[in-house]
């Protein structure tokens, strides 16, 4: 298994490589110099040209390329817009950006995981048709109408929570959160309805039953382990698609966080920020999916035969 | 009996096996008639409202409530919301059917080729890694930003951005269509390339790759309005439900129907085409568990 980690995580080396080349390639070819996009018109040639200097933008295509790599290596690269390092930059974000995600995600788990089993359990009864019908509905209300539904709501109308900004300390999760959670919980609920049903309908469930085993036991042992293969994949893209689905949420909110940081560089042409962005999520996507491989292998002996070898 | 009638009764009394157990749909037949009002908006929108009517200002009646003359009110430059809601239907849906079209072939082919080839297969399964690892949001908004946000784009974009999905479910199907009898037969026998793609290989896959594309469909509305919302996607003076709604946004506390009626509109064309998608995966598949 360890063998079989190490060459995942090597793999992933040039994978990423390749994703942030693509990137690369993609930005290159928008029009402009840093220089030009982000200072005065009146500029005279030779500040532009220190800026671009200053913010590594010297050389061909090929060359840039692999100073911001190098550049990446020392930690040391430059954001095209504020010429402060992107380090730094990404650091006063991230927290925020991760503290709502990992909140709402865990919310939305919780909620969607229980109600989906409550659903599956009691198959076919007036909770069961009705939490169904429910997610069906909101699995089709786009996430910013939810979103502009809240705000006119409670920030608008009855002006109890913010409307947008991290201004009001707690209270400014509220609803990013509630947008988040309402939108991701349809899914994951149905998910783990048909999964549960699914497994509630083999032998080894009529077969625990019939040996005496108590109802509590087979819910939450010999049917959830079997269901939780599609409720971990989904459960692990989602964590794995915080950062990127934050893009979105945080734009309609104004939340100075990760994903309005990556909308205004892919706007602002700034390629280095866009770059890093690029890494990170593509990055923590890769783990999460090492992380599936490793949580099958835990809990599937069929898997786990697969890396012994 | 000839070979092509007797072929022709199974593919109606399929059909008609089909259609018998999604009318017993409730939820299916809801979404099929919400679904008839949009085709109907897409195909006789011109004769409800004169296309003028889209872009027409007027300064003297910005801001107006909903009201006999102008069922949804007029926006914040004297539109009538109906109408441009009534034409938006053309972008948001035709996006989402077109880009949801064009994955779903490219798909198609590229998984042939894998099913076909081992080779190729290996291939195209190393460039959809790298591609499934970069968000697709990510990759729509780089490339919106690139190319412009117009309708054609956005078809482009979204297509692109999920063909790696649609790739890697069409082949999942395709590979266990390979492996039966009837495939390995029809190999046996001579058959080859294109005509064991089509004849053996893909009108046994076609269920459960047409569930999916019904459910894209609806997903690719929902990106369509979320990329204009943000500003990324089709611009301003075409309808857009999105950017409607962004639009819109701006005046909530006066006018929340500029709010409301666009985000309803993406809203009911994503139930429809999920309630008709979760419909098709019933009665296609009478087995399988919902």
């Amino acid at each position: 298994m360890s063998r079989y980690l190490i060459k995942r995580f090597l793999y992933m080396i040039p994978m990423l490589f390749l994703v942030i080349l693509f990137v690369y390639l993609i930005m290159s070819f928008t029009p402009g110099d840093p220089a030009t996009n982000n200072l005065p018109l009146t500029t005279p040639q030779q500040v532009k040209d220190a800026y671009n200097e200053r913010v590594g933008y010297t050389g061909t295509v090929a060359g840039r390329f692999f100073g911001y790599l190098k550049g990446l290596a020392s930690g040391n690269v430059l954001s095209y817009t504020s010429g402060e390092n992107i380090f730094t930059e990404l650091g006063k974000r991230l927290p925020l950006t991760l503290r709502l995600g990992l909140l709402s995600f865990s919310i939305a788990a919780l909620l969607g995981v229980g109600l989906g089993i409550l659903s599956a359990v009691k198959q076919y009864s007036f909770l069961d048709s009705s939490l169904t019908v429910i997610a069906v509905l909101f699995a089709s209300i786009p996430s910013f109408f939810i979103a502009g539904v809240l705000q006119l709501y409670f920030a608008v109308n009855r002006g109890l929570l913010p409307s947008f900004g991290m201004e009001a300390g707690w209270k400014s999760y509220i609803l990013p959160v509630s947008t988040l959670v309402v939108t991701s919980i349809p899914v994951l609920s149905r998910m783990t309805r048909s999964a549960m049903l699914n497994a509630l309908n083999q032998d080894y469930i009529r077969t625990a039953r019939a040996k005496g085993c108590s109802e509590k036991r087979v819910i939450w042992k010999h049917a959830l382990k079997n269901a939780s293969f599609p409720i971990i994949t989904l459960l692990l893209t989602g964590l794995a698609s915080i950062i990127g689905g934050s893009v979105i949420i945080e734009s309609i909110f104004t939340l100075p966080g990760i994903g309005t940081y990556l909308l205004t560089a892919i706007n602002g042409k700034n390629t280095p920020v866009v770059m890093t962005c690029t890494l990170i999520l593509s990055a923590v996507f890769m783990i999460a999916m090492v992380l599936m491989d490793v949580f099958f292998a835990l809990i599937d002996p069929k898997v786990r035969a697969r890396y012994q070898k | 009996m000839s070979r092509t009638t007797k072929d022709k009764k199974i593919v109606s009394s399929r059909f008609a096996e089909v259609a018998r157990r999604y009318a017993r749909n409730k939820a299916a037949i809801i979404g099929l008639i919400l679904f008839s009002f949009i085709l109907f908006a897409i195909l006789f929108a011109n004769l409800v409202v004169p296309p003028e009517n889209v872009t027409a200002y007027d300064a003297h009646n910005k801001l107006v409530k909903p009201c006999a003359e102008h069922w949804f009110g007029t926006d914040n430059l004297g539109r009538d919301v109906f109408a441009r809601v009534l034409y938006g239907t053309r972008i948001t849906v035709g996006i989402g059917v077109g880009a949801t079209l064009i994955s779903l072939i490219l798909g198609a082919i590229l998984a042939s080729i894998c099913a076909l080839s081992k080779k190729a297969d290996f291939v195209i399964m190393r460039i959809i890694d790298v591609g499934s690892c970069i968000p697709s949001i990510l990759l729509a908004l780089l490339m919106l930003a690139i190319l412009g946000g117009n309708v054609v784009n956005m078809i482009i974009t979204l297509s692109i951005a999920s063909v790696f999905g649609f790739t890697t479910q069409i082949r999942a199907v395709l590979l266990s269509v390979v492996e039966e009898d009837y495939v390995k037969a029809a190999r046996l026998s001579g058959t080859s390339g294109i005509k064991l793609v089509f004849r053996h290989i893909l009108p046994n896959a076609l269920d459960p790759i047409l569930v999916y594309a019904t459910m894209t469909v609806s997903s690719m509305m929902l990106s369509a309005a979320g990329l204009s919302f943000i500003g990324m996607g089709v611009a301003p003076p075409s309808p857009e439900w999105g950017a409607m709604l962004f639009y819109g946004q701006k005046y909530f506390k006066t006018a929340p129907y500029l709010e409301i009626i666009p985000g309803a509109a993406v809203a009911l064309a994503a139930l429809s085409v999920n309630l008709i998608g979760d419909g098709l995966r019933d009665a296609l598949d009478p087995k399988a568990i919902q």
